[in-house]
């Protein structure tokens, strides 16, 4: 039975589930899993890739016969015959969690039989897929598609990870290999939870079979966050990085969820008032409505970080599952970053309509119509506004030594606020009028950084960073600790 | 004399460079002929950050060496640290060719190959693989299967690994004074040949080694090396914490910590007061021992808990049947020993290095613990591995470094 990495502290309580990684990404998402916590066991590597599973740190590494590469006639039968230590395997293990990417050949192809194995052995079998990002063509789209089809019906659970949801709001900046490694975190973030979820021994759990229910619904789309932080302010440092995430659009798409489930994993010291605020800021966030589901998992030892995850399962309405549907091809062309980040904070003139570009403006309308409309008034509206603004330099602009007196530069500032304002009343209401607003105009009192000075001689060295702390800052200082 | 059997120990630590000078012997011990040590420049957290200031320093020290050993010096063994290095485990596995009868050093070296197949950053390089133990047709732990007669032969192995760059850097210091590198050993492999004995490695022992800027450690079950890493904290750390919360000299900050600092609080010290005298550039002052002790405490505490999460996850702390050895610069810190036992629950000693003759102060100077195991390392290399073969083994592992293979 594998010993899990949930049980890092002293107690030694064996789970017993088989995570059977698929494919290229399948085993590269055990790898990381096992090379950031060594103690996870329960791994299996599948491949028909020699070299690459020769590669793989996994221990138990399972070689697909050649013979059975051909995908159409494969069958379970005639995978269980051919990889005799897999059924072995998945018969010891009472939980049963498929790994993989799909729209490549081999996850695609195996993930439903393996399924179908696990399940003809009556495990609980749940899937963990990641889809293709849309730039690796529509055929792996359509492999991808009706390999979830396929996996829908073998699996008591299906979760997917969306990567072009993922790393669309990152899509313009980050290098390809970045988008990747976002995409591998947050599926070597989710598996833990998804163990924790199910093999809870805490306090609070989350039946098995609820959370089985919720993720069988049918066409339900899944977001998730997660979160770890340690020091004073963990949970609610926590609890923003995972609302931080992408795929849960900072908390935005909560009150559309059907299904919210909460996990708060870490430290015993987990205090009764952490999960109360915990609990109450997704309550907000999703409205009091939602069925919100908690769990608490505290099984390591104190000082370890506080993890927080948050799964979403959005499903049923028309209008929940448009939310959750990947951008268009079309918003490329104007990095949603851009139209969302104010730029400019216009205090005189709150009036100022401030429309989210997310919330499409007319279901019927065709959004490509919409985004190609958007862009050339954005054009429009820029250039109108770099005419109107060039007799007004923007006080940051400004040569030193010819400052001019106060009432002066406020009569400017009106004047420019008031151009932008005619400008922006011109433009359609679905243009989000702030991005496109010039560089901020308020200059800002410089801050002292008090904490740089606070490293002492390590100050202009490389940090040392560890789980989120900056260990060349005295611990003294960091621990609160009062030396008088 | 016979060349060969001289060997040199070089630690380019965070807070001195330390050459050690000694004879290999053929029981396996070592006479120490000499030592150098300069303070060191231009070295972060065990890292270079000052390349013409660490190769001066390195030259001062090799220099001091030659005069005190009379040996003229050519080829040293280095060791390694700094936070980059970075271990993990895992297995090989070599399905011996139908031709074969028994196991051959070719089938050794074939199933070490495959257990270092495995996708490392692009940045990062080998240092060491060590092997952990055999297993033969699924017989478990067989210490030598050469000649044995398998079908299947796998290996576990403790993998070291480390950026390449920063490797790179310290052998081209040495290049630059025309010094041959013939290994490079990371520090906690190097200190724990002399902290522990044979014994204490198979009934399980963590050496922690607490240098200027790092923490290295290293844990032995059952003979063999099963988890290693590196911290990048140190008493460099203290001591800037002293600086901070005292508002001291970063030097007076260091004396003080020597003198006066220790790492356990007591109900004593709470109304002591501490006379810092006048020196150049420093007015003298009264500082209270409790915030002293205070900050040095919190650091050790922190260092420690960090180094009791690491260990654990590499083994169970029940294993360490020997319990924890303390050793480098730091070990000397007041109270360290307790406050070890304290968050480890385990034993805690601070050893004297075994099976070494020469001048006493050295060896018993825990700051001087890497360059010695430096040297026993070297002797233990010398004595297991054929003279032919010696070289060659030694070129290949640089080879890595520069590209070569």
């Amino acid at each position: 039975m594998p010993s899990s990495a949930l049980n890092s502290g002293s107690r030694s309580i064996h789970f017993s589930y088989r995570i059977i990684g698929l494919g290229n990404a399948g085993v590269n998402f055990l790898d990381r899993l096992l090379l950031k916590d060594p103690a996870f066991s329960g791994l299996i590597a599948l491949n028909n890739d020699a070299e690459a599973l020769a590669a793989s740190v996994v221990t138990t590494k399972l070689l697909l016969p050649s013979e059975l590469d051909d995908s159409s006639s494969l069958s379970s039968e005639d995978l269980a015959k051919a990889l005799p230590q897999l059924v072995k395997e998945m018969e010891q293990a009472s939980v049963v969690i498929l790994v993989g990417g799909l729209g490549g050949g081999c996850a695609s192809t195996l993930l439903p039989h393996v399924a179908r194995m696990s399940k003809a052995a009556h495990k609980t079998t749940l899937a963990c897929v990641s889809l293709p990002f849309s730039f690796e063509g529509k055929r792996t789209q359509l492999i991808a598609a009706q390999s979830m089809a396929a996996l829908e019906k073998e699996c008591d659970g299906l979760i997917f990870l969306d990567n072009d949801r993922l790393c669309a709001k990152r899509a313009s900046i980050s290098a390809l290999g970045e988008t990747f490694t976002a995409s591998d975190e947050a599926m070597e973030a989710i598996l833990p939870a998804l163990l924790a979820i199910l093999f809870n021994k805490g306090p609070v759990r989350i039946t098995r079979a609820d959370f089985l229910k919720a993720l069988q619904e049918r066409g339900s789309k899944h977001s998730f966050g997660y979160g770890e932080a340690i020091g004073g302010n963990r949970l609610h440092e926590a609890l923003e990085q995972a609302l931080k995430n992408p795929l849960l659009d900072r908390g935005r798409c909560l009150p559309k969820a059907s299904h919210v489930f909460l996990l708060l994993r870490g430290p015993k010291d987990i205090s009764f008032a952490e999960v109360q605020a915990a609990m109450q800021e997704v309550e907000r966030l999703a409205g009091p409505d939602r069925d919100i589901q908690l769990s608490v998992y505290p099984e390591k030892p104190s000082g370890e970080p506080l993890q927080i995850f948050l799964f979403a399962i959005i499903g049923g309405t028309p209008a929940a599952l448009e939310v959750m549907q990947p951008l268009p091809a079309a918003e490329s062309k104007l990095p949603k970053e851009e139209i969302i980040k104010p730029q400019l904070e216009l205090s005189s003139h709150e009036t100022l309509p401030s429309i989210d570009l997310l919330e499409r403006p007319q279901a019927s309308q065709d959004e490509h119509a919409v985004l190609e409309s958007i862009v050339s008034n954005c054009e429009t509206l820029a250039s109108s506004l770099k005419t109107s603004t060039k007799g007004v330099k923007p006080y940051s602009q400004e040569e030193e030594g010819s400052i001019a007196p106060k009432k002066e530069r406020e009569d400017k500032r009106e004047l420019f606020q008031e151009d932008l304002f005619k400008k922006s009343a011109e433009i359609p209401d679905a243009i989000a009028t702030k991005s496109l607003l010039p560089p901020k105009l308020k200059q800002t009192q410089g801050a002292l950084n008090l904490k740089a000075l606070q490293r002492g001689r390590f100050d202009k060295s490389e940090p040392t960073i560890f789980e989120g702390e900056d260990l060349d800052t005295p611990t003294y200082l960091r621990l609160g600790l009062k030396l008088g | 004399m016979r060349r060969e059997q001289l060997f040199v120990g070089l630690e380019i630590g965070t807070t001195k460079i330390c050459v050690i000078v000694a004879e290999g012997l053929p029981d396996g011990s070592i006479h120490i002929l000499g030592v150098g040590d300069t303070p060191s420049r231009g070295i972060r957290k065990g890292e270079i950050i000052d390349f013409a200031s660490v190769t001066e320093c390195v030259r001062e020290a090799i220099i001091d060496a030659e005069e005190k050993s009379n040996v003229e010096i050519r080829s040293v063994w280095v060791a390694l640290s700094g936070g980059h290095l970075q271990s993990f485990n895992n297995r090989g596995i070599w399905i011996l060719p139908d031709d074969h009868d028994a196991i051959t050093q070719e089938d050794l070296r074939m199933v070490e190959i495959n257990a270092k197949e495995v996708t490392l950053p692009s940045a990062n390089a080998f240092l060491h693989t060590i092997i952990q133990n055999y297993h033969v047709d699924g017989n478990r732990n067989v210490i030598d299967p050469e000649g044995m007669i398998a079908s299947r032969l796998e290996a576990d192995f403790h993998i070291v690994h480390g950026v390449k760059n920063r490797i790179q850097n310290t052998l081209r210091c040495l290049e630059s004074l025309k010094l041959d590198v013939e290994d490079i050993v990371m520090n906690s492999l190097a200190s724990a040949q002399v902290v522990l004995t044979q014994q204490q490695k198979d009934l399980g022992a963590l050496v922690i080694d607490i240098g200027g800027g790092t923490t290295d450690f290293l844990i032995y079950i059952d003979g063999a090396v099963r988890h290693s890493g590196v911290l990048a904290l140190g008493g460099d750390h203290i001591t800037n914490d002293i600086s901070i919360g005292l508002r001291l000299p970063i030097a007076r900050s260091e004396l003080l910590k020597i003198e006066e600092g220790s790492a356990l609080l007591t109900a004593s010290m709470n109304e002591q007061k501490i006379h810092l005298k006048n020196d150049t550039l420093f007015s003298g002052c009264e500082i209270d021992r409790k915030a002293l002790n205070l900050i040095i405490h919190a650091r050790v505490n922190e260092l420690m808990q960090l180094l009791r999460r690491e260990v654990e996850r590499g083994c169970h702390l029940d294993l360490l049947g020997a319990g924890i050895m303390l050793t480098g610069g730091c070990s000397k810190l007041r109270g360290i020993k307790k406050l070890t036992e304290e968050v480890f629950q385990l034993p805690v000693s601070v050893p004297l290095l075994s099976n070494i003759s020469g001048p006493t102060s050295t060896f018993e100077n825990p700051e001087f613990s890497t360059a010695i195991g430096l040297t026993k390392y070297a002797n233990a290399v010398y004595t297991a591995i054929p003279h032919e073969n010696f070289f060659s083994k030694i070129t290949d592992v640089l080879g890595g470094f520069f590209g070569r293979r």
